[in-house]
């Protein structure tokens, strides 16, 4: 126990006077998220000039929902780059007509109105102030599209819904003011007035109608990353993978160190020198991820979700990391060939797992690949928690999943570990 | 030089270690006694940090075996190993650590901890005198600034058995006798016994009682300084031949009058001639093989020290 101590607080010292290595490994990953966020963020306004040389074509179906629905459609085919399109063959779009236009790939993203929309702001529950179900508008999206194309439209729709949708309100409570003013009511209910005309007046606050994102019936997944989300995870997980060259480096070095010679002498098994190897750097991991997500979070304003459920995936990732560093190591015969080993498995399998590309967009034979890698499992555990929001029990699998890569690993490395 | 306790402290009985083809070590058994310094001497490549790393356990023998006192010495025998101190050829140390971070690591790895690892740290320091520059990297020290700081980190778990693998070569003179002085001390004033390797001779006769000579992985010679030299008698001249002449000129020689005896010497183009006087008889043996019309290859006046018995018994200096 006391070796084992030893040896960890020896590595950690080394780790700490020698910073040069880990200074890349903490760079790299966070130079990788900033560049491509920033790129893709290039692409994405880009995106929308370009638009207005050539128009982006979205079905709609109005269907039941009514005057405001077509005001909105009406302003959404007057902003530049989007052309709406409401009906085919002469005939009105349906809702199923919209998913099914999307689902073939004939249009990238369409909008379906829901069934009264108009009547509900009419309801006289919103203007006493009362809560309503929302509404929603679905926008329908193929998820072979990247967040460069629907970007636009969504922008453009939330947008013109707040302004429609406020200034329809602000007049009714308007004329509900000026009709019950007469009367005299009390103050509170004034206020409460006064408060709604602003509202409307203003376009902010909680509107009764959202938007939503969602793919055409029968195509799988719900919510797809925009680039921070994407780059965060992706180039979070791969960084931490680059802990093995690390670590690599580290065992080959202490091989070959003279002192190595004299603690072969020491009354020492290889236990707390191999623990040495496993600790730090399992450290070093997670201040990396904690460093990664910090900046995506003040730098990019990435919503992290539920942080203990990040904690949870980031511990099982940073042991599949390491784990694989004591394998490579124990594989390699060199040090050379083994940071060139983990230098190309890294990039494989982060490739593979989605680090560079979403997964959602490869062929479905690359998608079946991709589950074999950690990288794979790890980002998919990120954003259920950074995308869909979800908490503990959203990531349990992904993170059972990273602990049987680790456990794997480890014993692999274990196995092989010799320090002579 | 040390107290007279003659128990055996740790015994090497046929032990043999082979890399691939080379044997470095072949069938070496020895006795070390508790109290005294023994010498290891050799050349470079003799076969000494192998059999060192065998006397404490680094790793096992091809064959034969290793005591300590009545425990065997194995790469797993770790209360054997807590009692042997090493101070490997090459500095064992880690480079970007200071020297105190250095000792308190292995101080640690030796099972030392709190107060008592604080107080030996800074004892071993003063040993070697490196107190002042304890904090500073180990990598900014002098060559042998660090050969000292790499013994002081054998003698932190205070070792009944201290081994030390040529720890003065590459050394500046200050350092060198400072590690002396260590070491005389240690085994004087502390009655650690020591097994010290060199390819110096002039070490082995200031600070050893007894002294192996080792060679091609053999012991050839093993007793104390004085013993080994007094063996040459008067003096040894050691001539070369040729071998199809040996017996003929063995009898020239032992005939005569200066030469007390003549005889084989470390190969058969060697033949050692031991003489009341070296240089005496030298005159009387190149007159004798002129007359004989035999011809002599190379000559060497072996002087009475550890060099001498060296070449005596391999024909080979010391420095190659
Ligand atoms: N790890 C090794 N692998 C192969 N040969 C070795 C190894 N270590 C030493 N040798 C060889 O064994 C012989 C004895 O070496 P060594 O014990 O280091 O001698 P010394 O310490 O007396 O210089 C030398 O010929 C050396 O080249
Ligand atoms: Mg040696």
């Amino acid at each position: 126990m006391r070796a084992t101590l030893a040896f960890t607080i020896k590595e950690f010292q080394v780790l700490v006077r020698d910073p040069g290595g880990l200074f890349v490994l903490f760079l790299m990953p966070v130079m990788f998220m900033v560049v491509f966020s920033l790129a893709l963020g290039g692409l994405f306004e880009e995106g929308a000039a370009r638009g207005s040389a050539r128009a982006l074509e979205v079905p709609v179906a109005i269907g039941g929902a009514g005057e405001v629905a077509e005001q909105v459609v009406e302003q959404l085919d007057a902003t530049q780059g989007l052309a709406m399109v409401r009906e085919q063959n002469g005939q009105p779009l349906t809702a199923e007509k919209v998913a099914q236009l999307v689902a073939d790939g004939e249009y990238p993203v369409g909008v379906v109105f829901p069934e009264g929309l108009t009547a509900l702001l009419e309801d006289p529950r919103i203007l006493r102030g009362e809560q309503v179900q929302p509404l929603e508008v679905a926008v329908i999206v193929d998820p072979a599209t990247t967040a460069q194309v629907t970007g636009p439209l969504e922008g453009a729709l939330s947008a013109v819904l707040q302004q429609v949708v406020g200034r329809r309100l602000g007049e009714a409570g308007a004329a509900l003011w000026f009709e019950q003013v007469a009367v005299g009511l009390p103050a509170e209910v004034r206020e409460r007035l006064a408060a709604l005309m602003q509202q409307g007046g203003q376009g902010g606050g909680a509107l009764p109608v959202t938007t939503r994102r969602q793919v055409p019936p029968g195509v799988e997944r719900e919510q797809f990353p925009d680039q921070f989300q994407q780059n965060a995870a992706g180039y979070t997980v791969m960084g931490v993978f680059f802990i093995a060259t690390v670590m690599i480096e580290s065992i080959f070095v202490e091989r070959r160190s003279g002192a190595m010679r004299r603690l072969r002498a020491a009354p020492v098994g290889r236990a707390p020198i191999l623990i040495s190897k496993l600790v730090p750097f399992y450290v070093v991991n997670l201040i990396q991820i904690a460093i990664m997500f910090a900046i995506a979070r003040l730098a990019f304003g990435l919503d992290l979700g539920f942080v203990p459920a990040l904690i949870v995936v980031s511990a099982a990732l940073a042991l599949v990391a390491t784990g694989l560093g004591i394998a490579l190591a124990g594989v390699a015969r060199s040090e050379t060939q083994g940071t060139g080993l983990a230098v190309i498995v890294v990039l494989t399998t982060s490739a593979l797992g989605g680090v560079m590309v979403p997964r959602f967009i490869m062929p479905e034979a690359m998608q079946q690949i991709g589950n074999i890698t950690p990288q794979a499992w790890a980002i998919q555990g990120y954003q259920d928690v950074l995308v869909r929001g979800q908490g503990l029990g959203g990531v349990w699998l992904e993170a059972g999943v990273l602990l049987i890569f680790a456990a794997v690993f480890t014993a692999l490395g274990i196995w092989r570990f010799r320090f002579d | 030089m040390s107290s007279a306790d003659n128990g055996t402290l740790l015994r090497a009985g046929g032990v043999m270690h082979r890399y691939g083809d080379l044997t470095a070590v072949n069938d070496v058994s020895l006795n070390v006694r508790r109290g005294e310094v023994f010498g290891l001497l050799g050349p470079n490549g003799a076969g000494k940090s192998t059999l060192i790393g065998i006397l404490c356990g680094m790793f096992a023998p091809t064959a034969g075996s290793v005591h300590l006192g009545d425990v065997p010495v194995t790469p797993g025998a770790r209360s054997a190993k807590q009692r042997i101190g090493v101070v490997p050829q090459d500095i064992a140390l880690y480079e970007k650590l200071s020297g105190r971070q250095n000792l308190r690591f292995f101080g640690r790895v030796y099972g030392l901890g709190g107060r008592r690892l604080r107080e030996r740290v800074e004892a071993v320091l003063d040993v070697v005198g490196l107190s002042d520059r304890g904090n500073d990297r180990a990598e900014t020290y002098s060559g042998g600034m660090q050969r000292r700081l790499n013994l002081a980190a054998g003698l932190l778990h205070e070792p009944e058995l201290l081994i030390l693998d040529e720890p003065t070569v590459g050394v500046d003179p200050q350092s060198r006798n400072h590690i002396f002085d260590s070491v005389e001390r240690l085994n004087q004033d502390k009655g650690v016994t020591i097994v010290y390797t060199t390819h110096y001779m002039e070490e082995a006769e200031r600070l050893c009682d007894r002294v192996g000579i080792i060679d091609h992985g053999k012991i050839v010679a093993l007793d104390t300084p004085r013993a080994l030299i007094e063996s040459l008698g008067g003096g040894v001249i050691q001539i070369g031949i040729d071998p199809g002449q040996a017996e003929q000129v063995t009898e020239i020689l032992a005939a005569l009058e200066s030469v007390q005896a003549a005889g084989p010497g470390p190969d058969e183009r060697l033949l050692n001639i031991e003489a009341e006087s070296a240089r005496h008889a030298l005159v009387d043996v190149m007159q004798a093989m002129n007359a004989a019309a035999l011809e002599v290859e190379t000559v060497r006046i072996l002087e009475p020290n550890l060099e001498s018995v060296f070449l005596r018994y391999t024909g080979r200096s010391l420095r190659d």
